[in-house]
């Protein structure tokens, strides 16, 4: 068997079934991908205008007087209230959430799964017509979901804020594009079944399962306001938990051990971790209304599961990090490597940070400060958002046959992600204390809200300071996929690395254990 | 996991994989290796060790679970959804009868008031005469240094129970608003304690003003419903509210 | 694990766990509550609140207020010494009976709203501070809700309803600020949020 440069054996079958599986995802995934990341740009857009309006409340709240007067002149009356009204924070921030959310990180989440299954069932996509309607509808459905939201229609459920018609285009969407998962699975080659498939078709099994029950309960069909909150974040964290976390792991589950051609640690820490992580991260819920009005066994049971899910998140963290061991200096060079070893780092940070916030004592600081607002950012940006990226690194030249046109492109994207989110999220949490402390101790004179809000301001400001590194790194990535997906990056020479690969360095046989 | 059988050096063209079928498009290239060094130099797909578990995490875990355990068990009161506190022993009929958080002992009944009003002022009224007692000019008349506040107790008193209605002159200016009447929401104690913070703050130098005068006030205005105006309250008596504090005796402590 | 059924189970079992623990069962034992009356005084608690209110209510939603206002009132935000008087007891389930959707909020950039009504019951200071919160509070960051309202010239007398606004924030000479439906619908939803009643499982601490 011989080998090339990378010291991988050069058996061009196997190669060439993975040219076909590639070749049958290209255009359903590398739309998903290009849209998910047109909507990553208009989601940070809109995050970066909420985040300068809680500093500078009159940023941007109407037309320019100019301008407003000129449209009075020919526009039914209350046009210009209705555009003013599409300004403000309130309907600027669900627009940023459910943006990112849905737009951003559910498209990316769908296209990497969809190539993560082909890949990993070692099939051609099947239907892949189907899959790209389903993205087409996906795209439509936010869009018309955004005007929806800035026209004044939002649910006001914190996470569920477009409206009914909306909820349904998106479901349908999904519908397909599960049922097309489900069936991969079924056609699969025979074999070993690898760890980022039951994530991923957990994920696709549970996500309908909360959206559909989430907007039955709160929108269609609303149960008495009493019982709603706690459906509201029994979806509110699992969507997190069981449909971003699961797609982030199988991601990283996959990725870590490809680019470093070893195994993953052990086999048993993968199955725990997963079966531990579907049992006790769905009842968390209850940790975002500690303090509220719901009974106590109810929170109890949630402060329990929160806590509990120390376990996979350990267990996850020590497979990770075992079978990157020996292999850290591959950081150096592959971006892939970088961006997800970065987000699943960020995943156990996030994860043990979670946990502690559910502790009674610790809550009654944290909650209804910034310091959630960090927390949320840690999990679905440094985490998620972070493999994504990653993962579209080395999705995009496998499906376009081209490499990155651009190594800077690239660096300015990791270093303004990486710097941009540490920087959001020290900033909002040693904000987020001092905003519950002064909160929560109005007998000191000092702590009056005037204060509150004077103190805070500056944290703030740098936590737009981070959204607009953000913007800049996100521009950057934005700029090199419109450049790959043109054609203009190179088609041979290798693949596109931080630094240069010396022969030497990369063909150190470490033999696999196939 | 890949297939090691062979190495098989050209690629098998049967009539299931035939690229062209399949939509790749050699005709970009002469070179067909070169289609596939993306994925040629790829290594191969993700495989499984078989580490076993450290005992060391075993025994993590199972702390964990312990930590997990414990905690259920001392918050987990009962599974009543009308019981919110998560101490167990707490039943509805306890709750009732712990009655909230104890008052602190009134060892300096004037101090207590002020203290008690200052909270009440800076959660009620600063929205409107601000927490610098100056008011809005044109809006909202100031406390600080106000006759209705500083002299007779009657008509301030009234005011807070009943509201003002209509114009008012305060310290030489006109102000036409409506202060709202708090006799329904406030209770005698913090209408006389925000009243006593009011009358010793900004430079204000009047006394007291006890819960026992509001009472002696609602029982006399019984049966007023409309707001006050100027005229009425200036027609009201001039002698002093019985009940006053500084004849009486300090306050007794007060435990719920 | 390498068969579909295996995994399919696994799923489920997990899955449905939890979803009977936080949705099933909380919905009978919280989603088909009873108001609590008193019929001496002829009062049923919570309070059912009038159309305009509840029309004020869909302004509220439809204008994402809650992500900077809660609607509830911890057990420590009661307390006397170490609360900001936003409730004289914590809220209960039954509190929101009415609420379609809740708005229990998660953010307290502003303050929280439980017992609003309560609290600043004027409706002079709810439109100033809508139309202008730096008129009213110098350092708020909350903005300011101009299309609620509309600036007319003012016609012969100025109109009533006309927005009693501080100097600096007035429109210009001979021009008023009338609040729209909209507005005049939004602070009659503020007025009407009072809590301060007492319930069995949420008595009111004694004075």
């Amino acid at each position: 068997m011989s080998k090339n440069l990378y010291g991988t054996p050069t058996d061009s079958t196997d190669a060439q079934e993975r040219a076909l599986v590639d070749a049958s995802c290209r255009i359903p995934v590398l739309l998903f991908i290009a849209s998910s990341v047109f909507w990553l740009l208009v989601g940070t857009v809109f995050g970066l205008i909420a985040s300068i309006k809680l500093h500078n409340p009159h940023f941007l709240i109407e037309l320019p007087r100019w301008f407003a007067l000129y449209l009075d002149k020919f526009s039914p009356d209350g046009t210009v209230d209705f555009i003013n009204a599409m300004l403000t924070f309130g309907r600027v921030r669900p627009a940023h959430l459910n943006i990112v959310a849905y737009g951003w990180a559910s498209a990316s989440a769908l296209g990497v799964a969809i190539w993560l299954m082909a890949r990993l069932c070692r099939a051609p996509l099947r239907f892949p017509a189907l899959v790209t309607a389903a993205m087409v509808l996906w795209n439509i459905a936010i869009a018309i979901g955004t005007i929806a939201i800035l026209g004044g229609k939002s649910t006001s459920i914190e996470w569920l804020e477009f409206p009914s018609y909306v909820s349904i285009m998106l479901f349908v969407s999904y519908a397909l594009i599960s049922i097309w998962g489900v069936n991969m699975f079924v056609h699969r080659k025979p074999g070993h079944v690898y760890v980022s498939q039951w994530y991923i078709m957990a994920a696709l099994f549970w996500f309908p399962w909360l959206y559909g029950t989430a907007n039955l309960l709160l929108i269609f069909a609303p149960i008495q306001g009493s019982s709603q909150a706690i459906v509201n974040w029994w979806y509110g964290h699992n969507a997190l938990g069981l449909w971003f976390t699961p797609i982030g792991l199988a991601a990283a589950y996959y990725f870590i051990p490809k680019v470093i051609g070893r195994p993953v640690h052990s086999y048993y820490l993968s199955a725990f971790g997963f079966w531990a992580l579907a049992l006790f991260y769905s009842w968390n819920g209850g940790h975002h209304l500690i303090g509220g009005p719901l009974p106590a066994w109810l929170i109890t049971s949630s402060i329990v599961a929160s806590l509990m899910m120390f376990v996979p998140v350990l267990v996850t963290a020590i497979n990770h990090h075992m079978t990157m061991k020996g292999n850290f200096h591959m950081l150096h060079y592959s971006p892939t490597l970088r961006f997800v070893v970065f987000g699943a780092m960020s995943y156990t940070l996030a994860s043990l940070q979670g946990s502690s916030m559910a502790f009674r004592s610790w809550n009654s600081l944290t909650h209804f400060t910034h310091y959630t607002i960090g927390h949320s950012h840690l999990g679905l940006y440094a985490f998620f958002t972070m493999i994504m990226f990653g993962s579209i690194y080395y999705i995009v030249p496998r499906l376009t046959r081209r490499e990155w046109p651009s190594i800077t492109l690239i660096k300015i994207h990791f270093w303004g992600s990486a710097y941009g989110i540490i920087l959001m999220v020290l900033v909002l949490s040693v904000g987020g204390v001092v905003q519950g402390w002064m909160m929560n101790n109005p007998q000191i004179p000092q702590n009056t809200f005037e204060n509150i809000l004077k103190i805070t301001n500056p944290y703030l400001f740098a936590r737009s300071l981070s959204g607009a590194l953000l913007m800049v790194a996100h521009i950057a990535f934005a700029l090199n996929l419109t450049l790959i997906l043109l054609g203009w990056g190179k088609k041979t020479g290798g693949p596109t690395l931080f630094n240069q690969l010396e022969a030497s360095e990369e063909a150190k046989p470490k033999e696999s254990t196939l | 996991m890949s297939t090691h059988d062979e190495h098989n050096p050209a690629p098998q063209h049967s009539e299931d994989h035939d690229p062209q079928l399949l939509g790749i498009d050699y005709s970009e290239q002469n070179n067909v290796s070169q289609i596939h060094e993306t994925l040629l130099r790829e290594k191969p797909e993700p495989s499984d060790g078989m580490e076993p578990v450290p005992i060391l995490l075993i025994a993590i875990i199972a702390f964990v679970f312990s930590i997990g355990g414990f905690y259920g068990g001392r918050y987990f009161s009962s599974t009543d959804p009308m019981v919110y506190d998560e101490n167990p022993g707490s039943s509805i009929v306890a709750a009732a009868k712990a009655g909230g958080p104890t008052t602190e002992v009134a060892l300096d009944p004037i101090a207590d008031l002020v203290k008690l009003g200052k909270r009440q002022y800076s959660n009620n009224c600063a929205s409107c005469h601000q927490p610098t007692g100056l008011g809005l000019a044109g809006q909202y008349p100031p406390l600080a240094g106000s006759e209705w506040v500083v002299e007779a107790e009657r008509p301030l008193i009234a005011i807070l129970v009943h509201g003002l209605q209509g114009s008012v002159d305060v310290k030489g200016q006109t102000y036409n608003g409506a202060m709202p009447a708090w006799g329904k929401s406030m209770s005698d104690r913090q209408i006389a304690a925000v009243l006593t913070y009011i009358r010793q703050e900004w430079g204000n130098t009047a006394g007291p003003i006890s819960p026992d005068q509001i009472k002696a006030i609602r029982t006399e205005l019984e049966g007023r419903a409309k707001e006050w105006s100027e005229a009425e309250l200036k027609a009201l008596p001039k002698d002093p509210v019985p009940g006053g504090l500084t004849a009486a005796a300090p306050v007794a402590a007060k435990k719920s | 694990m390498n068969s579909l059924r295996t995994l399919f189970i696994g799923f489920t079992i997990t899955f449905t766990l939890a979803w009977l623990g936080l949705v099933i069962i909380p919905y009978f034992q919280l989603g088909q509550l009873a108001p609590q009356v008193d019929e001496d005084a002829g009062m049923s608690y919570p309070l059912i609140r009038s159309g305009l209110a509840e029309r004020g209510k869909q302004v509220y939603q439809a204008n994402g207020c809650i992500y900077c206002h809660s609607q509830q009132v911890r057990p420590m935000d009661a307390d006397p010494i170490k609360g900001r008087g936003w409730g004289p007891r914590r809220t209960v389930a039954r509190d929101y009976i009415y609420d379609k959707p809740h708005l229990l909020g998660t953010m307290r950039t502003g303050p929280d709203l439980t017992n609003i009504g309560k609290r600043q019951p004027s409706a002079d200071w709810h439109h100033a501070h809508l139309y202008a919160p730096q008129s009213m509070a110098e350092y708020s960051v909350m903005p300011p809700y101009r299309y609620l309202y509309t600036v007319q010239k003012i016609k012969s007398t100025p109109n009533p309803k006309a927005v009693k606004l501080a100097k600096g924030y007035q429109p210009e000479e001979g021009y008023e600020v009338i609040p729209t439906p909209d507005a005049i619908a939004l602070v009659a939803y503020l007025q009407s949020m009072d809590r301060t009643y007492a319930l069995p499982e949420a008595p009111l601490p004694k004075e």
